[in-house]
C-alpha cells in the first residue's frame, strides 16, 4: 500500500479516533447559543410573532432570509458533487463530501426556518391536509422534501465505502453505539466487483436526478417572491437568478469550510492551493454571472422607469438599502472578479477573503429582496418599515450554530473525505499512466 | 250611485298607478327610463309631473327619486336625489347602477306621505369593467395531473436508484452467509438490522405523501365553491385612481420640507382615504384644500359628523396641523390649474347647452318664475348642511335661519343680492372669510337660483 494512501486513510480517520478539548469548547459554544436561540422561541410561541421586528405590512424578516440564504448555500454539494462528477472533473474528489456535508446541513437549517416562521407552527399541518398545488408554499414544501431526500441519498450513496472502511479500521477503537452505526450504514459492504457497480448505477442515476431537482429548488424559491404582486420581485429572471446566486454563495460557503477544517485537521496535503484555486476561479466565474444578471435586470427596469420602479430604485441605490445593496455590488461582486484576477492574491487567504466577502452580501442580498420587495406600500401610505428585534437576532445566530453544530458533528462521526473516490481516482490515474508507459515501452518506436 | 264612483275611481286609480303612474290629490307622475343598462353607464330617468284636472305639465314639484337597494345579501331603499320638475314639468335625474339585478327606481313628491309613487324597472346588467379581473393563464387538459404525474416520476425514480442499496447489502449478506458456511459455526447468531430497505421504505411513505397531497389538490378546497354560490362578478367599481407613488419626484417628502411632511402626514394620518390622495376630495368626503388654517384646525380637533374623526394634540401637533395646511394649500394650487382646464373643455359644451336651454325657453313661451325657498333650501342643505348646522353659527334648517342666523348675519337682505353675504359667500365676493363651499364647488346654475330668489324678495 503506497504512503499516500496511508496518509489519506489516518487524516480522514483522525478526525473520529481523537478528540480534543477544543472540540468540546466548541460544541459547548454551540450548544449555548443554540440554547439561548430555543428560549427566544419559546418567548416567541407564547407571546406570538408580535415580538418580532414583523408586521402586517412586512411579513418577512430575517427567518425568511435565512431560508433562502441556507437553501441557497445548499447548492454547493449539488454544483461540486454532481456537476463535476458528471463533467468528470477528476479534481473534485477531495471536496465532495465536504459540499455534500453543506448541502444536507444547510438544508436541513433553512427548512427549520420556514417554521420558525411560522407564528402558529402547529399549522403547519394545514399545509398537508389542505394544500393545493396552485400555492406557491405548496411547490416549496414539495420541492425541499424531494431535495432533501435526494440530497441525503446522495450524500450517503458515495460514502458507503468509505462507512465500511470506518467499520473495519474502528472496530474496537471507539464508542460501541459508533461501531453498529458504521456497521448499520455500510450495509455489509464488501467492496466486491458486483457491489462496486451496483453502487455505481445508484450514483448515476442521482448525480443526473439531483441536477434538475436542485435547480428546481431554488427556481421555486424565487418564485414565492416572484409570484407575489410586489413590484420589486416584477422578473422574470428571478428563477436563474436565484439559481445563480445560490450556486455563488454554495461555493463561497465550501471554501470557507475547507479553510477551517483544512486547519482544524490538517489536510493540507489533500487539500491543496489548486483546489482552492480551482474553486476561487468559478466563484469569479459565478460572480460575473451574477453582474450580468443583475446589469440585465436592474438596466430593463430602470430604463422604463415606470412608476413602481421609481420608489424601489430610490431605496436601492441612494436612500434606506443603499449601503446594503452597494456593499453587495461592489464587496461581493466586483471585489471577489479583481481579487481573483490579480496572480498574488490568488493564495488560500486571498481565495477565503473572497469567499467571506462573498457569503456575507449573499445574505444581505437575500435580506434587501425580502424587506425592499414588501416596504413599497401599495396603499397610499408611508413607507413600512422594518427592524428585527433581539428574539430574531436570537433565532438567526441559533440558526447559524445550528449549522455549525451539525458540520461538527457530521466531521466528527463520518469521513470527511471520500476517501473511497480519491483511490479509485488516483489508481485509475496511475494505471493509466502505467499503461501508456507500458504501450509505449512495448511499441518501441516513440522512446526513440 | 256614489259607492259605485267611488269604486270607479279607485279602479282608475289603480290602473294608473300600475301603469307606472301615480296620482296625489291633483297630480300624476309618471316616470319612464331604459328597460336595460349595463352596469355603470350613465342612464337618464325622466319624470313628468301633469295636473290631473288639465293635463299640463306643472312646473316646480320637488320630486325625490329612490331605489331598492341589495348588496351582500342586505335589502333595503336608498334615497338616490331630488329634482325640481321643469316649466315643462319634466324631472330628469341621471344615475348609473353598480350592481347586477333588477332595480326598482320609485318616483314621490317630497315630503308628501299623500303622494302615489310611481315606479320604473331596470334590469342591470355586468359590462365589461366588473370586479373581479379574469387573470393568470389557462392551459386546457393541464391541471394537478400534470404536476402530480411529474413529482410521481421523480420519486419513482429516486426510490429506483435507494433500490440498488438493496441489492448493494442483500450481496453482501450472501457473501458473509457464504463465509460462515465455510468457517465455524457461531454461537450467537443474529439476524443483522438491514437499513437499505427502511431507506426504500421511509422514501416510499415520503413519496406516497406528497403525491397524495398533491392529488387531493382538486378536492380541497371546495369550501369555495359550493352547491348554489354564483362567484361570477357582481359590482361596477369607478375608474380606479392611479397612485402615483412616492418617487423619486416627490422628493420632498424625504428632505423635510413643510410640503412634503404634510403630504406624508396626509398619507399616514389616513386623510387620502376619504378626501383623495391629492386633496382633491373623494366619494365620501369633499375637498379640503380650500380649508383655512384656522377651520382645519377646528374641524380636526373635533370632527365631523358622517366620519371625519377628531385629532387629539397627541395624535396630531399643531405644527403637523400647519405641515397639513402647507400641503393642502400646494395642492390647492394644483386643483386650481386642474378646474381652469376643466372649464376651457367644458366652455364649447355649455355654450350649446345654453343654446338647447333659451330654444326651450322660447318654446315655453313664458318667463321664468322667482325660484322657490323650497328649491333655494334644498340647494344649501345637500351642500351647505355637510358642516353647517352641525357648528351652530349659520344654519340651513328652514327660511328664518337661512335669511337671519349666523355670526354676521343677517345673511339675506332681501332684494338685494349684491350685499346678502350668503350671495357673496358663494360668489366669492365676500370682505372676510372664504368662498363658499370651500372651492366654490357649488354649481353656477344653483348659485343663479339663490341669487334670483334673493332679488325677487327672498319669499319663505
Amino acid at each position: 500500500m503506497s504512503t499516500w494512501r496511508e496518509e489519506l486513510e489516518e487524516a480522514t480517520l483522525e478526525p473520529a479516533r481523537t478528540t480534543t478539548r477544543n472540540y468540546y469548547l466548541v460544541i459547548g459554544v454551540l450548544l449555548a447559543v443554540i440554547a439561548w436561540a430555543l428560549y427566544a422561541y419559546f418567548v416567541q410561541l407564547r407571546d406570538g410573532l408580535v415580538v418580532t421586528g414583523m408586521s402586517d405590512r412586512i411579513s418577512w424578516g430575517l427567518y425568511i432570509t435565512m431560508f433562502v440564504f441556507f437553501i441557497g448555500i445548499s447548492h454547493a454539494g449539488t454544483l461540486i458533487s454532481a456537476i463535476l462528477r458528471v463533467a468528470n472533473a477528476t479534481w473534485r474528489t477531495p471536496v465532495t463530501r465536504m459540499a455534500e456535508f453543506i448541502t444536507a446541513v444547510a438544508l436541513m437549517t433553512g427548512a427549520l426556518f420556514v417554521i420558525v416562521d411560522l407564528g402558529r407552527p402547529d399549522r403547519f399541518l394545514h399545509v398537508l391536509i389542505y394544500g393545493r398545488w396552485q400555492s406557491p408554499i405548496v411547490w416549496d414544501v414539495t420541492a425541499v422534501t424531494i431535495y432533501l431526500t435526494a440530497s441525503l441519498l446522495y450524500l450517503y450513496l458515495p460514502m458507503i465505502p468509505d462507512l465500511a472502511f470506518f467499520r473495519d479500521r474502528l472496530k474496537g477503537q471507539v464508542a460501541g453505539w459508533k461501531s453498529s452505526l458504521y456497521r448499520i450504514l455500510a450495509i455489509n459492504w464488501k467492496g466486491t466487483d458486483g457491489q462496486k457497480q451496483q453502487l455505481h448505477s445508484s450514483i448515476s442515476i442521482m448525480m443526473i436526478l439531483i441536477i434538475p431537482i436542485a435547480v428546481s429548488v431554488h427556481t421555486v424559491v424565487s418564485w414565492i417572491f416572484a409570484m407575489t404582486l410586489r413590484e420589486a420581485w416584477n422578473s422574470a429572471i428571478f428563477g436563474f437568478f436565484f439559481v445563480a446566486g445560490a450556486i455563488f454563495s454554495g461555493i463561497a460557503s465550501l471554501i470557507i469550510m475547507m479553510a477551517l477544517l483544512r486547519r482544524v485537521y490538517r489536510l493540507e496535503n489533500f487539500l491543496t492551493l489548486q483546489h482552492f484555486r480551482y474553486l476561487g476561479f468559478l466563484m469569479a466565474a459565478m460572480a460575473g454571472v451574477m453582474l450580468y444578471a443583475n446589469i440585465s435586470e436592474y438596466v430593463t427596469a430602470g430604463f422604463k422607469f415606470e412608476e413602481g420602479s421609481e420608489f424601489i430604485f430610490r431605496q436601492l441605490f441612494v436612500a434606506e438599502f443603499a449601503p446594503y445593496f452597494w456593499f453587495y455590488l461592489i464587496g461581493g461582486l466586483i471585489f471577489p472578479i479583481v481579487l481573483m484576477s490579480i496572480r498574488r492574491m490568488r493564495s488560500i487567504g486571498g481565495i477565503v477573503t473572497a469567499a467571506v466577502f462573498v457569503a456575507v452580501a449573499m445574505w444581505v442580498e437575500r435580506y434587501f429582496i425580502v424587506v425592499t420587495g414588501l416596504r413599497a406600500p401599495l396603499l397610499p401610505y408611508e413607507p413600512a418599515n422594518y427592524a428585527p428585534t433581539w428574539v430574531e437576532w436570537s433565532i438567526t445566530a441559533g440558526g447559524f450554530a445550528f449549522f455549525a453544530l451539525l458540520v461538527t458533528l457530521f466531521v466528527k462521526i463520518f469521513p470527511i473525505m471520500a476517501v473511497y473516490e480519491i483511490v479509485e481516482e488516483r489508481e485509475g490515474q496511475e494505471t493509466s499512466h502505467r499503461a501508456y508507459e507500458a504501450e509505449i515501452a512495448s511499441s518501441g518506436s516513440l522512446t526513440q | 250611485m256614489r259607492r259605485s264612483l267611488v269604486v270607479a275611481i279607485l279602479v282608475g286609480v289603480a290602473m294608473v298607478s300600475l301603469s307606472g303612474s301615480a296620482a296625489a290629490a291633483d297630480l300624476i307622475i309618471d316616470v319612464s327610463g331604459p328597460e336595460e343598462a349595463v352596469a355603470g353607464e350613465e342612464l337618464e330617468i325622466i319624470a313628468t309631473v301633469r295636473d290631473a284636472v288639465s293635463g299640463g305639465p306643472v312646473e316646480g314639484v320637488p320630486l325625490v327619486f329612490s331605489s331598492n337597494a341589495f348588496f351582500g345579501g342586505v335589502t333595503g331603499e336608498i334615497r338616490l336625489g331630488a329634482v325640481v320638475s321643469n316649466n315643462l314639468g319634466v324631472a330628469t335625474y341621471t344615475t348609473a347602477f353598480t350592481v347586477r339585478g333588477i332595480h326598482q327606481v320609485r318616483v314621490e313628491i317630497e315630503d308628501d306621505p299623500e303622494t302615489e309613487r310611481a315606479a320604473v324597472t331596470i334590469g342591470v346588467d355586468i359590462g365589461s369593467q366588473i370586479v373581479g379581473a379574469e387573470a393568470g393563464i389557462s392551459i386546457p387538459g393541464l391541471g394537478s395531473w400534470f404536476i402530480t404525474a411529474v413529482i410521481a416520476a421523480v420519486w419513482v425514480i429516486m426510490i429506483v436508484a435507494a433500490l440498488w442499496l438493496v441489492r448493494v447489502s442483500r450481496s453482501g449478506r450472501d457473501d458473509a452467509r457464504a463465509d460462515e458456511e465455510e468457517g465455524p459455526p457461531r454461537g450467537r447468531r443474529r439476524r443483522a438490522f438491514n437499513l437499505a430497505p427502511i431507506v426504500v421504505g421511509v422514501m416510499t411513505v415520503l413519496a406516497l405523501g406528497l403525491v397524495a397531497v398533491l392529488m387531493r389538490s382538486p378536492d380541497t378546497h371546495h369550501n369555495f365553491d359550493p352547491e348554489g354560490y354564483d362567484r361570477s362578478p357582481v359590482a361596477y367599481l369607478d375608474a380606479a385612481y392611479v397612485y402615483p407613488g412616492l418617487g423619486l419626484a416627490d422628493i420632498g417628502s424625504l428632505t423635510g420640507e413643510a410640503v412634503g411632511d404634510g403630504r406624508t402626514l396626509f398619507l399616514k394620518l389616513g386623510c387620502a382615504g376619504c378626501h383623495g390622495l391629492n386633496a382633491q376630495g373623494g366619494a365620501s368626503a369633499g375637498s379640503p384644500a380650500f380649508a383655512t388654517r384656522q377651520w382645519l384646525g377646528t374641524v380636526a380637533r373635533t370632527g365631523l359628523p358622517g366620519g371625519m374623526p377628531a385629532y387629539s394634540e397627541a395624535d396630531l401637533s399643531d405644527a403637523e396641523l400647519d405641515a397639513i395646511h402647507a400641503f393642502l394649500l400646494d395642492a390647492r394650487d394644483v386643483l386650481a390649474d386642474e378646474s381652469d382646464r376643466d372649464d376651457a373643455d367644458a366652455a364649447a359644451t355649455t355654450t350649446t347647452e345654453a343654446e338647447a336651454a333659451s330654444t326651450t325657453t322660447m318654446a315655453s313661451g313664458g318667463e321664468q318664475a322667482a325660484p322657490s325657498f323650497a328649491e333655494v333650501q334644498e340647494i344649501l342643505q345637500a351642500d351647505c348642511s355637510a358642516c353647517h348646522g352641525a357648528f351652530g353659527g349659520w344654519s340651513a334648517a328652514d327660511y328664518d335661519s337661512v335669511v337671519e342666523s349666523g355670526d354676521n348675519g343677517p345673511a339675506v337682505i332681501p332684494g338685494d343680492a349684491d350685499n346678502s353675504l350668503l350671495a357673496q359667500k358663494l360668489l366669492g365676493t365676500q370682505s372676510s372669510g372664504s368662498v363658499m363651499p370651500p372651492g366654490g364647488s357649488l354649481a353656477d346654475s344653483d348659485i343663479q337660483v339663490i341669487i334670483d330668489w334673493i332679488e325677487a324678495g327672498a319669499t319663505p
